[in-house]
């Protein structure tokens, strides 16, 4: 069973094991972002999330993403569904958010996360590599030379990786954000 | 909070993507040892079509029902306990505690009205809400209880002392530390409080206001209470109740208040039924209050395994637990490298194999209670996580944060204090079959030759996605150098729906010392760093 996808779908113990060892940190660093860091809700989530990955992964089809992506998409529906509950429970105006569409974060409940909070949960969805290229570019204001050196790849391979991964991160972003400045949906 | 921009030249996303990403900052949120774990074995367990662990929801599910009982007036009068008292509030509370009877009237939106009367020389609180009663007398541990429905007058003995002890302790001031903003009470946390003069009708009226939330993702709410500076004694009480409207109870201080539930309008020809205990009921009762409260004094090594497909004698999880009165010690053990040991031989002096494989341990704090609050170990260090309450006992307490490491409360569980006691007849004993708390569904079996001490225990569920109830059997029964008999295992069985995948067993084994030396010290947060 070489493909690590059939023994995710075998349910592979160890197969299972490798993938958690691998997005356990992450994962749950983004849902604790996205909770207000709030750490008892984060790890029921975070266990929450892994369990339904295991239940569906059958559903999973790697022509359609990475696993990893996958992954994150089932923490932030568990998220969201946190969220509309909440609205629901307080009655409040977000209650609107359980007609939105599965999957995304109802615009007044975004409202009430700091935008940072968002983002770094947005950036911990990107791979190690990634995230580092961006944040050395954006927030430390390394050349590219320099970041390339710092994650050991060439110059090119650099430059493509910053592009590639500015527009990941652009992508999850605008999941979080689903609307543009005129207030319309995508 | 819009993230896109109107403008798309590349050096106008650049700039967005720049101030996204320094505003952001590190990312980086680690999750403790423990949850890690904890999750890793349930993705074990789910994959072998074993229950997952249970996830960390007890806590919360127990503020739920610690809190459920409490009228929404009482809870807000409780909450002021917690407030450290100003000069004037201190007062207050001195005032309104030689009152016969404190009286509240609400009137809701359609026009139900809500009322309750509070002696606290009586003993006694009342409540009115629309046609249904609660008249409950803690001097006699009687509450009458009249379901308007049916027309039906519950007599019971009274379950939860905690109100009238919470609002009692609103006069005594024997308040406990001295919590701040953040801190937890009932199912809501002090997020401020203030206290201003307000000028109203041409004279001048002292407000105490309370900023509560039950968490940070519920928007604040704020309590208010109006004070006569004159008289000391408050006005209105206006309780907030999310979206609904508010709540306002208006304050009048009667001589003489209802005598019984039929003084609050509970018709005459109302159906009564008994629910008091029976004398056996009653001596079950006290034998489990007995029991959790001399189990005690103890050192004990917690361990489990599960009858899984994996390795039934391998140990899936190792607790430390110190408990003396009303103090108690947490910790978790971890495998220095690789897995926890096996189960040890049946003919091994369990003692002496422990102490020689918890050296190969390590062990980590979870939570330390020294009697006033209770701390919960994090990788920043320790954080307070909840005060005690002066009304809340031992047991309450590790009920709800020792949850099944305490061999106290699994050993003495609640028991509901109805008097519908069954004895059951098995092959070798005879056992009490008792109802546990209705809300958690739960039934108790205790046998009356060993003081009462739990041999079985069956949770049923609703909404539980594979089980439809679990049951614990106690056994290897032992007693302690007090007397009090303990089971040193329990298995838990799961009764599966239909159709669903029958979960192993699980086997907690308790290992408990009640020679061992307790120094003061284990209960602090700088012990056995």
């Amino acid at each position: 069973m070489s493909d690590p996808v059939d023994g995710l779908k075998a349910r592979d113990a160890k197969i299972w094991d490798q993938a958690y060892e691998k997005y356990a940190t992450r994962l749950y660093g983004s849902i604790l972002h996205l909770v207000r860091r709030d750490r008892q809700l984060a790890e029921d989530l975070h266990q929450e999330a892994w369990l339904a990955a295991i239940d569906g992964i059958d559903g999973f089809d790697p022509q359609r993403g990475q696993f990893s992506a996958w992954l994150f998409s089932i923490a932030r529906n568990a998220v969201a569904t946190h969220w509309r509950r909440a609205a629901r429970r307080t009655g409040d105006a977000a209650s609107d958010a359980v007609t939105c569409e599965r999957g995304e974060f109802p615009v007044e409940i975004l409202q009430q996360i700091e935008r940072a909070e968002v983002v770094r949960a947005a950036l911990l969805e990107l791979g190690d590599d990634e995230r580092k290229a961006l944040l050395h570019k954006y927030v430390d204001s390394f050349p590219v030379e320099s970041i390339a050196k710092q994650i050991n790849r060439s110059v090119k391979a650099t430059e493509s990786l910053l592009t590639r991964s500015r527009d990941k991160l652009r992508a999850l972003l605008q999941w979080y954000f689903p609307l543009q400045a005129g207030g319309e949906k995508r | 909070m819009n993230l896109t921009t109107q403008s798309t030249t590349f050096d106008d996303e650049d700039k967005l993507m720049r101030e996204l990403l320094q505003e952001a900052g590190d990312c980086h949120l680690a999750p403790t040892a423990g949850h890690l774990a904890s999750v890793r074995k349930a993705i074990s367990s789910r994959m072998e079509g074993v229950r997952p662990a249970r996830p960390p929801l007890s806590r919360r599910r127990w503020l739920k029902y610690a809190v459920g009982v409490v009228a929404a007036a009482s809870l807000v009068f409780a909450a002021s306990t917690f407030l450290r008292a100003p000069d004037l509030w201190a007062q207050v509370v001195e005032v309104m505690g030689s009152q016969p009877w404190i009286h509240g009237t609400a009137k809701e939106q359609q026009g139900r009205s809500q009322e309750f009367w509070l002696s606290v020389p009586r003993r006694v609180y009342a409540l009115r809400s629309g046609r249904s009663a609660i008249y409950s007398d803690y001097r006699t541990g009687v509450q009458a209880c009249y379901i308007a429905d049916q027309n039906l007058l519950v007599r019971q003995a009274l379950i939860d002392k905690g109100p009238f002890q919470r609002l009692t302790t609103f006069y005594t001031t024997t308040v406990q530390g001295e919590p701040k903003p953040g801190d937890i009470f009932g199912k809501n946390r002090v997020r401020k409080q203030t206290q201003h003069t307000v000028r109203d009708g041409g004279r001048a009226w002292v407000e105490f206001e309370w900023t509560l939330a039950s968490s940070p993702q519920e928007p604040a709410q704020v309590a208010v209470m109006r004070v006569d500076p004159e008289t000391k004694l408050p006005v209105f009480l206006v309780i907030p109740r999310g979206a609904a409207e508010p709540l306002r109870f208006d304050f009048d201080f009667p001589k003489a208040g209802p005598t019984d539930a039929y003084a609050l309008g509970v018709p005459r020809d109302a159906r009564v039924e008994d629910r008091l205990p029976s004398p056996e009921g009653e001596r079950a009762l006290q034998a489990g209050d007995a029991g959790r409260k001399d189990l005690d004094n103890y050192f004990a090594i917690v361990y489990g395994t599960m009858d899984s497909p994996l390795d039934p004698s391998e140990i899936t999880r190792v607790h430390l637990v110190w408990r003396k009165g009303d103090k108690w010690r947490l910790e978790y053990c971890k495998p220095r490298g690789g897995r926890l040991p096996k189960l040890p031989p049946a003919d091994v002096d369990l003692a002496i194999w422990w102490r020689a494989h918890l050296a190969n341990l390590v062990c980590v704090p979870d939570m330390v209670c020294d009697g006033r609050q209770i701390d919960s170990y994090q990788p920043s260090g320790w954080k307070r996580f909840a005060l005690v309450r002066p009304d809340q006992d031992h047991a309450e307490i590790a009920r709800a944060y020792g949850q099944d490491m305490m061999i106290e409360v699994q050993a003495y569980p609640e028991i509901a204090p109805t008097g519908l006691f069954t004895v059951e007849r098995e092959s070798r004993r005879t056992l009490f079959e008792a109802d546990g708390p209705v809300a958690l569904r739960t039934k108790v079996w205790l046998d009356p030759t060993r003081g009462f001490v739990a041999v079985r225990y069956k949770s049923d569920f609703v909404d539980a996605p594979f089980e439809v109830a679990r049951v614990s059997e106690f056994s290897d029964l032992r007693q302690t150098p007090r007397g009090v008999w303990y089971p040193s295992t329990r298995r838990v069985k799961s009764v599966p729906k239909p159709g669903a995948r029958q979960f192993p067993d699980e086997v907690e084994h308790y290992l408990i010392d009640f020679n061992t030396e307790l120094p003061e010290s284990l209960f602090t947060l700088s012990a056995r760093q």
